[in-house]
């Protein structure tokens, strides 16, 4: 069985590990934070699921236990299996209907386990709904995302990009400081960011240049803190 | 969580609004109330609620019921969102509405059909006398009545065997139209899909199946006495069941189907001889209509119109059913549409005041002469007119 540190090329912070499994109320806290990341750009969230939730959930599905043998050995470590926080939007809002796709190996390795807990098929990168990434995105991948067409602009992919750090406190010092503007920013608002790469920026200007088509991401640090980047947020490089 | 829109002090009124229903849900005990206790005295209601949310879970849909206070429409839309929330984790094998074990199943087309007619829990054939809780029976049965009728247990030739609906033994018989489609197509879900006209049989079903039971019954009504007559008025039923039916998907691990469930269903069949409308007057036709819990009205109604859609096809008059039943028939939809007026419609009425006032100056300056309007009116319009600024003509403030 996988341990967390394993399959990560980058620890999680400690305490910011998201549970496989999450009841409705930590599913509803955590949907909530996404949604407000999206809604408002450069406002910093930090993702937490709360208490980990009680293994006697387990116990629920005594059926399925019975059937097969493997998964009854494998049902205490499932019941404790966690993820990085930038897991955290696979883990409330796929299923079934929305396919998976992970653009290195190490998100790959976690996929799988994410995919199998979700029930999320795993397929390409161009026709992934979620696309998961623990280092920073190469500029083709981005540019070859799904981005939805004129009249269904919803189907488009959704990143979820793995980074050191965010922070909107000037005086942490970062790689990068983003200005953002577009809707749901009051004017103006700036982030520092540490993770992606020099042409990040510029691969997301293309991606999202054809509003409605374009894709929406989430920037989430190892630490759980979550920048949401709808498709139409403009970012200038200001440092 | 603020409400966008308001004027000054809404938000405070929309919060003391929600604060009266909470303190009448606390006077009244509500919290305490057990979700049990509501299935057990509102098993209708919350199978009404089940089949029009498309959610089948009993203790969430009375939980719904108690939020909503009662109100229905509310209890739906509090299920659909929250259906909303829920992650899809599998999609089950298609149930057979033949592999069921029977709660109820009669057929009003014959008297003995293959198989019982089971009554089961129904009210059907009780006195409507209001009878107050814990008050004698107003009708009580006689003792020479009770003993008089002997129950004979029904011998079923193959008791192993599922009960053979009425239509497949009218088909046996070779009576009925054909309607199989052997390209069987996927089916069209309208959750997932844009409807586009014309539309699929499954299409039709799957919007009537949670369509509000009401306004299903009100289309069909229309049809027997009102201007629309797509539904045969002489439209007999065949089986009319309500079943409880497993819920089987493929297990992930060993690939085989598990049972994860199980579910009640009302499913009923209408059938029509085709001898009035240019058909083949020596065949009969036969609608379905399905619905989650107990919900024979609805499924009867649903049944009796899919027959009439699939009678008119793809012609003008079937594209208008299809319009009626895929674009009207939502609870969620109908409901949210006619509430929506209650929305502040400030800016739209303000408009229209100030429009029939450059209409009303226009006739004014034509002499009063047809009262149409000629050319736009609009903003210059009003500019142009001789009015006092901050005010308009008819002392409404601006």
């Amino acid at each position: 069985m996988n341990t967390l540190t394993e399959a990560h090329p980058r620890p999680v912070e400690p305490g910011a590990a998201i549970p496989g499994l999450l009841d409705a109320e930590q599913r509803q806290r955590m949907f909530r934070a996404l949604m407000t990341a999206l809604a408002e750009p450069g406002r910093i969230t930090r993702l937490s699921a709360g208490p980990v939730p009680n293994p006697t959930v387990e116990a629920e599905s005594p059926a399925i236990e019975a059937e097969s043998p493997a998964v009854e050995a494998e049902s205490p470590a499932v019941a404790a299996e966690s993820f990085a926080p930038v897991a955290a939007p696979l883990l409330v809002l796929a299923d079934l209907l929305t396919p998976v796709a992970a653009t290195d190996e190490g998100a790959a390795a976690d996929l799988r386990r994410i995919a199998a807990r979700t029930r999320a098929p795993l397929t390409r990168l161009d026709r992934a709904r979620f696309v998961l990434a623990y280092a920073p995105i190469a500029g083709t991948d981005l540019a070859a995302l799904d981005a939805g067409t004129a009249l269904r602009p919803h189907t488009a992919s959704m990143l979820c990009q793995q980074v050191e750090q965010l922070s909107t406190d000037p005086a942490t010092p970062t790689a990068a400081t983003w200005t953002l503007r577009g809707p749901g920013i009051d004017g103006t608002t700036t982030v520092g960011v540490t993770g992606p790469d020099v042409g990040f920026v510029a691969a997301r200007a293309a991606v999202t240049a054809d509003f409605p088509r374009g894709v929406d991401m989430f920037l989430i640090s190892t630490a759980g803190d979550v920048l949401g980047l709808p498709r139409t947020t403009r970012i200038e490089v200001t440092r | 969580m603020s409400y966008a829109g308001t004027s000054k002090g809404g938000t405070s009124a929309i919060l003391a609004a929600e604060d009266l229903i909470r303190v009448e849900r606390a006077e009244a005990g509500l919290d305490s109330v057990d979700t049990g206790q509501v299935r057990a005295l509102f098993g209708a209601s919350i199978d009404r609620l089940m089949g029009e949310a498309g959610l089948y879970d009993e203790d969430t849909a009375a939980a719904a019921l108690l939020q909503a206070g009662g109100d229905l429409p509310e209890a739906t839309h509090l299920l659909r969102a929250h259906r909303s929330t829920l992650p899809r984790l599998a999609v089950s094998e298609p149930i057979d509405p033949d592999q069921v074990q029977l709660l109820r199943r009669v057929v009003p087309a014959t008297r003995e059909p293959e198989g019982p007619q089971l009554l089961g829990n129904t009210r059907d054939y009780s006195a409507r006398l209001l009878r107050r809780p814990g008050a004698p029976d107003p009708l009580p049965v006689s003792d020479q009545l009770r003993h008089a009728q002997q129950e004979q247990p029904v011998a079923l030739p193959h008791p192993d065997e599922p009960v053979r609906r009425f239509s497949a033994w009218m088909r046996a018989q070779d009576r009925m139209v054909d309607r199989v489609d052997p390209t069987d197509p996927e089916p069209f879900d309208p959750a997932y899909q844009p409807v586009v006209l014309p539309v699929s049989r499954s299409a039709l079903l799957s919007a009537m199946a949670v369509a509000e039971t009401g306004g299903l019954i009100n289309m069909w009504y229309r049809s027997i006495l009102g201007p629309d007559g797509y539904a045969d008025e002489d439209v007999t039923l065949g089986d009319v069941r309500h079943v409880r039916a497993e819920v089987r998907v493929t297990h992930p691990h060993t690939g085989e189907p598990v049972a994860i469930a199980r579910i009640r269903f009302t499913d009923c069949e209408a059938i029509s001889h085709l001898d009035e409308r240019g058909e083949d007057p020596a065949r009969f036709d036969v609608g379905y209509g399905i619905a989650l819990g107990h919900n024979e009205r609805k499924t009867i109604a649903m049944a009796t119109l899919d027959l009439a859609a699939q009678r008119y096809g793809n012609g003008e008059e079937g594209l208008k059913l299809q319009q009626l039943l895929m674009m009207t028939t939502d609870p969620l939809a109908s409901n949210g549409f006619l509430e929506h007026l209650k929305l502040p419609h400030y800016v739209t009425f303000r408009s229209q005041l100030d429009r029939a006032e450059a209409a009303r100056q226009e006739q004014r300056e034509h002499g009063g002469g047809t009262g149409l309007l000629i050319g736009t009116t609009g903003p210059a319009d009003i500019e142009s007119a001789d009015t006092p600024a901050g005010t308009d003509r008819e002392g409404l403030p601006v």
